[in-house]
């Protein structure tokens, strides 16, 4: 096949807007394709958004693979063109690239129990693989998945019904936490990195994955290894600015490697051993 | 590989320098080093504008050539239906021929070779204008006491990755052909050239050989340099450099390999171009996020990120080195850092040189 403009995106139309959290700076934008198919995607995986005229950014799926006939992102209103985007309503056309960057190892996970470890508004990425996992064709593939997700109060905590139908299932154990006391919040108080550890899920057999800013990263790291997991078994999702997301523009590398190609999902033995980070 | 049999020395006399170009600028697009204020750059060749073959390197970098700047990535028009309409520009197809390039800046080209068609995505635009380049490449007879590309794997007399080759003397240029490309073109002035004489021809050699024998000091010995520079993260010697650096990035708008770029639009809702225009990792905002956060805040950073990619990553990755040794960040850094003493601070010298 010919080589093609990798930086054309794709016209997709709005046809879903919701709104996510309290603080209502966080939409999730359900998309389809203006023609033809949606274009195959892996939990972990990203793509850029563009509003014409404004320009373009990368966000991470928050929709998993299985689900038919939208993909879905949820952005958060940060700068000028996530500003815009928020604008748009239903029936309006974006520009989007995609599928861009590696995944999460779903052949090693086949077998594994999982922890995921998850922190505000980085959560998105990993409901994708989340919502992938639990998924009836997949969930008899992966062993105990343990979820560790905390904001800073609870009206952010984003896919509120999707997070309650989960705490009602057998083969997933939930572990919901804020910040701080609040208001009909009879769960958890305190960091994420604190309730894994009080938690402390076995590690026999497990992976984890972490997303979230890189406070909780730093402090969930530790707690991870002191339960035994190791440095090439677990998987963080990164994150740095990014311009054309095909591993030209040189803005989001990490020593030798880029973010946006070689990423953005790397074992932490990968980012200590080679990228000095961590 | 020695091609002088096939393609014997040919001849260039003084007078007829302005009929060749006119012959070349009609059958090709001709890029000529241009005289712009007190710089060269170059630029399609127009019979009024001046071009200045005579600096060595010419003021700006000749990647200009396949990384203009800016440059259209796509055009976008929405009709009243709301309909989008993305078109892209064609991609350049006939022969385009660059007179007069420096071997620095050749060698650089491989560099961004790795980076536009190896690293990611393949660079569609920058291809088509790969493929398209017939370089007639000229050896610097006088080269600049800044530069010093024997040091950086390279001589002032180079011809890897040239067509034909271009050394200047007294009564005009001697032409050597070195690539079917290159006849291809040549063969279209071939009325305005004639045999070389046998003086002639020794004088070339005599350049050519007195190039690769420059000594601008000892050859990098590259990954002897990539692990020093690796191991030099916590060295102090960076925040010294760091803190008379102005974080202007002219280092990286005159370096012919730095090639990092951002992307934007202008226009309106209806109607605008995307475009990448060149960027650089000296800024703060190159890497600075929506959220305010930025991972290479404060200029050491910055500036170990430009070394240690030149110099450290770029030989990680099995990609050519950052540096073809031009001299022009040398010759435009307002704050006197100069590239040679990084490249002396972190020792290198070749085991075999």
């Amino acid at each position: 096949m010919p080589d093609v403009n990798p930086f054309i995106p794709r016209p997709m139309e709005i046809v879903k807007v919701v709104d996510e959290v309290s603080s209502h700076d966080i939409l999730s934008f359900f998309l389809k394709p203006v023609e033809g198919e949606i274009d195959s995607y892996l939990p972990g995986q990203f793509a850029t958004l563009s509003v014409f005229g404004r320009g373009e950014a990368p966000f991470g799926y928050a929709s998993s693979p299985l689900e038919r006939g939208h993909v879905r992102f949820s952005i958060k209103r940060t700068g000028s063109l996530t500003r815009e985007l928020h604008r748009l309503g239903v029936g309006e056309i974006i520009g989007m690239r995609g599928a861009l960057g590696n995944a999460f190892d779903l052949e090693r996970l086949k077998g594994k129990d999982l922890i995921v470890v998850g922190g505000g508004y980085a959560f998105t990425t990993l409901r994708s693989l989340i919502a992938y996992l639990m998924a009836p064709e997949n969930r008899a593939g992966v062993g105990d998945i343990s979820l560790f997700y905390g904001v800073r109060h609870p009206g952010l905590f984003l896919y509120k019904e999707e997070l309650e139908a989960w705490r009602k299932r057998k083969d997933l154990s939930l572990h919901l936490t804020v910040d701080q006391k609040a208001d009909g919040w009879h769960g958890s108080v305190g960091v994420v990195p604190e309730l894994v550890k009080k938690v402390s899920p076995s590690t026999d057999n497990a992976l984890a994955v972490i997303c979230g800013p890189p406070p909780m990263i730093r402090f969930a790291l530790p707690v991870l290894e002191a339960l035994g997991i190791k440095e090439d078994e677990i998987y963080i999702s990164m994150e740095r600015k990014m311009k054309c997301g095909v591993g030209l523009c040189g803005r989001c590398n990490i020593g030798t490697k880029f973010v946006c190609s070689d990423g953005p999902v790397f074992t932490l033995k990968t980012l200590r051993e080679e990228l000095d980070v961590f | 590989m020695n091609r002088s049999a096939e393609h014997p020395l040919r001849m260039l006399d003084a007078k007829d320098l302005a009929p060749f170009m006119n012959v070349l600028a009609a059958e090709f697009d001709l890029q000529v080093p241009r005289v712009e204020g007190d710089a060269t750059r170059f630029g399609p060749y127009r019979k009024e504008i001046p071009c200045d073959f005579s600096r060595t390197p010419p003021t700006h970098p000749a990647k200009t050539l396949l990384f203009p700047n800016p440059e259209v990535l796509f055009r976008y028009t929405k009709d009243a239906g709301g309909r989008v309409i993305l078109s892209e520009d064609p991609l350049d197809s006939g022969l385009r021929v660059a007179l007069g390039v420096r071997a620095c800046d050749v060698r650089a080209f491989e560099a961004l070779d790795a980076v536009f068609l190896r690293r990611g995505r393949t660079d569609t635009a920058y291809q088509a204008r790969r493929n398209s380049l017939c370089i007639l490449g000229m050896g610097c007879v006088t080269p600049s006491p800044l530069c010093f590309c024997d040091r950086m794997g390279s001589h002032p007399f180079d011809t890897r990755g040239m067509d034909a080759l271009i050394v200047p003397l007294a009564g005009g240029w001697a032409l050597e052909t070195l690539t079917e490309r290159g006849q291809e073109v040549l063969n279209t002035v071939a009325s305005l050239l004639r045999t070389a004489s046998e003086e002639e021809k020794k004088q070339v050699a005599a350049l050519r050989t007195k190039g690769p024998s420059r000594k601008s000091g000892m050859p990098v010995d590259f990954r002897a340099l990539a692990g020093a520079v690796a191991a030099s993260r916590e060295d102090p010697f960076w925040n010294t450099l760091a803190a008379r650096c102005l974080g202007c990035g002219i280092c990286t708008f005159v370096c012919p390999v730095c090639s990092c770029f951002t992307i934007e639009d202008t226009g309106k809702a209806r109607s605008g171009i995307r475009q990448r225009t060149w960027d650089s990792c000296m800024f703060p905002a190159f890497t600075r996020e929506a959220s305010g956060y930025n991972p290479r805040e404060g200029m050491d950073r910055r500036l170990k990120q430009r070394f240690f990619h030149k110099f450290s990553y770029s030989i990680e990755n099995g990609e050519p080195p950052g540096c073809v040794g031009c001299g022009r960040c040398v010759e435009k850094c307002p704050a006197a850092i100069d590239i040679r003493e990084i490249v002396d601070f972190f020792s290198v010298e070749a085991p075999d040189a």
